[in-house]
């Protein structure tokens, strides 16, 4: 169950961070990186979604492609305001997840991963190969940055160019990462989560009590893809421009790697393994050519001291310890 | 003049929950289940035995869907189910325990026998999802029937344990647990006595009884005859695919084509 005093700590926090951030951070390269930490984020909890129905999907680049593609053409092409058009890329990116998902579904384990990754690339081809349509290997550019949008006359959102864009596209990351997460977070703590965890313990077991598994594994996979969808869109429009290498197979790998580091038993697994290891990398770009032995040996201590990710921490026994002894409740989670 | 209407007395008839009819299982050239029917009455305890290998796993799995039947009819409370999905089956009432190897590791006994409610609920996924007042209702519903369950069967104690950590004897009431949680009229179990000490199987039998008390028809597979003779109403004997008996225990006990069947088995094991 969510509690509603854990709610209002959700979204204080989340308004701190994303009124605060930009007053204490001058630097548009830092501004920057945390904006792609928070659109990575969102993606990740895509992959998450998949995850907590026992897939490991390694499909949310090709679907980050789809909702940056969908918003580049309607955007350009077209002249749909940003706004409408990254609702529209969430939807289609879901609607493909759906058609894949009532093809693929069925396959468990390493099959899994392994058609997603191919998806991966199958997407990344075709969009290379699109022609005018998806603008080839150039991809589409000169994307504009959002709009105004206004409901009856009255300004909701300044268009980001009459603002200081950064601090606007900053914003509206932060914005979107906190729906995500409180729609992964309501998603878990209601009924539908508990039976999410009965699926990735036992299919079969879950299926005998009458759980629908087929029906209900689309659902999470096409949530899991809308999101990935709408991480893309964003991307595309921070970014104003998109290409087929914008996000390729071993950005799919590492947006599963970023679950399993924050932990996947946790809604904010994806999004502190996210923080963590893109900041990480991107603050030691000194080292960059350390950086797959880092990521490597990374991953085979977190398997071995902390399987269940970085926020398993919080379970430690030392850390309930001082949590009993100073009289407060213990350590809660939602998932 | 008046006509005297005739009153049976005791027990008014009562109608098969589950009927199986002429139903074969052929893998290519074996025939693993061959031509077998019988009914199960709403209210009893009902056994399927056999020797190691006589097509009861099979038997099993054709009656709660996990297979197709090359031939014949599974008829649950009047309505034909054969080859419906098996999700389908169990929210139609027919709902089938696994042996320990499946179970929802890492919840706890209260978290997986809630979970188990899936079916009961009223409120849809949306519904769910935005917390409507059928949905409210129904975690309320659950609350009440986890209660119930864990009473039932003894589980209280270790509501709180996980899954993977329970001894054998709790991980099947917890598997029994779970399915009753989705509020069968008939409980198919899958040998219930497996691997049990004296104690654990009159634990066992005094838990399957208090199940049919509380209104749900039960069938078991089971290999362990002494137990069964102890608990059931009515047997059903297969072998090499086949039923070669029918009846009450006593009739079973005696009949020369079962002990023909388990001949070279030891004398104990029928229980005799």
């Amino acid at each position: 169950m969510i509690r509603s005093n854990q709610v209002w700590a959700f979204l204080i926090l989340a308004l701190v961070y994303i009124v605060g951030v930009p007053f204490i951070v001058e630097s548009r390269y830092i501004l920057g990186i945390l904006a792609s930490a928070a659109g990575l984020s969102i993606i990740a909890l895509g992959a998450w979604l998949t995850l907590a129905i026992g897939r490991v999907n390694l499909g949310q680049g090709a679907f980050a492609l789809v909702g940056g593609y969908v918003v580049a053409i309607a955007t350009t092409r077209w002249g749909v305001s940003f706004w409408l058009a990254i609702v529209v890329a969430g939807f289609i990116s879901a609607a493909v997840g759906v058609v894949l998902g009532l093809g693929i579904l069925r396959l468990r384990g390493v099959y899994f991963a392994m058609i997603t990754l191919s998806f991966t690339e199958a997407v990344r081809l075709a969009l290379l190969n699109g022609g005018e349509f998806t603008g080839g290997a150039g991809g589409i550019s000169r994307i504009p940055v959002p709009g105004e949008l206004s409901l009856l006359g009255v300004t909701i959102i300044p268009a980001f160019n009459s603002v200081n864009t950064h601090v606007a596209s900053f914003v509206l990351s932060g914005v979107l990462l906190a729906l995500a997460v409180l729609l992964c977070w309501r998603i878990s703590a209601c009924r539908i989560g508990g039976v999410f965890v009965s699926m990735q313990q036992s299919e079969e077991l879950a299926q005998s009590v009458g759980v629908n598994i087929t029906h209900l594994r689309i659902v999470a996979f096409g949530i899991g893809s809308f999101l990935g969808g709408i991480g893309g869109g964003y991307f595309a429009a921070a970014q104003q421009s998109v290409y087929p290498g914008g996000f390729g197979v071993p950005d799919s790998v590492s947006l599963v790697l970023y679950c399993f580091l924050g932990g996947i038993g946790y809604v904010a697994g994806p999004v502190v393994g996210t923080f963590l290891l893109f900041l990480g990398f991107q603050f030691l770009q000194d080292f960059q050519q350390y950086q797959m032995l880092a990521y490597s040996l990374l991953m085979v201590a977190l398997m071995i001291w902390l399987p269940n990710g970085v926020l398993s921490l919080s379970e430690a026994g030392w850390i309930r310890r001082y949590r009993s002894q100073h009289g407060q409740a213990g350590a809660h989670h939602a998932g | 003049m008046q006509v005297e209407i005739p009153v049976t007395s005791g027990q008014p008839p009562r109608d098969p929950i589950l009927t199986v009819e002429n139903v074969s299982k052929r893998f290519g050239g074996l025939t693993a289940v061959g031509n077998v029917s019988f009914k199960v009455k709403e209210g009893e305890i009902f056994a399927i035995i056999g020797p190691n290998g006589a097509g009861k796993s099979t038997l099993f799995k054709l009656i709660t869907s996990a297979l197709r039947p090359t031939e014949g009819e599974i008829v649950f409370r009047g309505e034909n189910v054969t080859g419906l999905s098996p999700h389908l089956v169990a929210a139609k009432g027919m709902v089938r325990t696994f042996q320990e190897t499946t179970i929802f590791r890492d919840m706890t006994v209260i978290e997986a026998t809630r979970n188990a409610h899936y079916v009961t609920g009223q409120a849809g996924l949306l519904g769910i999802f935005f917390n409507s007042k059928a949905a409210r209702q129904d975690l309320a519903d659950i609350d009440a029937s986890t209660d119930r369950i864990l009473e039932l069967l003894e589980l209280r104690s270790v509501a709180r344990e996980r899954s993977k950590n329970l001894p054998q004897g709790r991980l099947r009431a917890l598997g029994m647990a779970m399915a009753l949680a989705a509020h069968p009229k008939l409980l198919l179990l899958d040998e219930p006595f497996a691997g049990m000490n004296s104690d654990e199987t009159d634990q066992m039998i005094g838990i399957v009884r208090r199940i049919r008390e509380s209104g749900v028809t039960v069938m078991l597979v089971e290999h362990d005859m002494p137990a069964v003779m102890r608990l059931s109403d009515r047997i059903v004997v297969i072998n090499f695919g086949k039923k070669i008996a029918e009846g009450v225990p006593e009739e079973i006990k005696t009949s020369q084509a079962v002990i023909d069947a388990y001949l070279g088995e030891e004398d104990e094991e029928l229980g005799i």
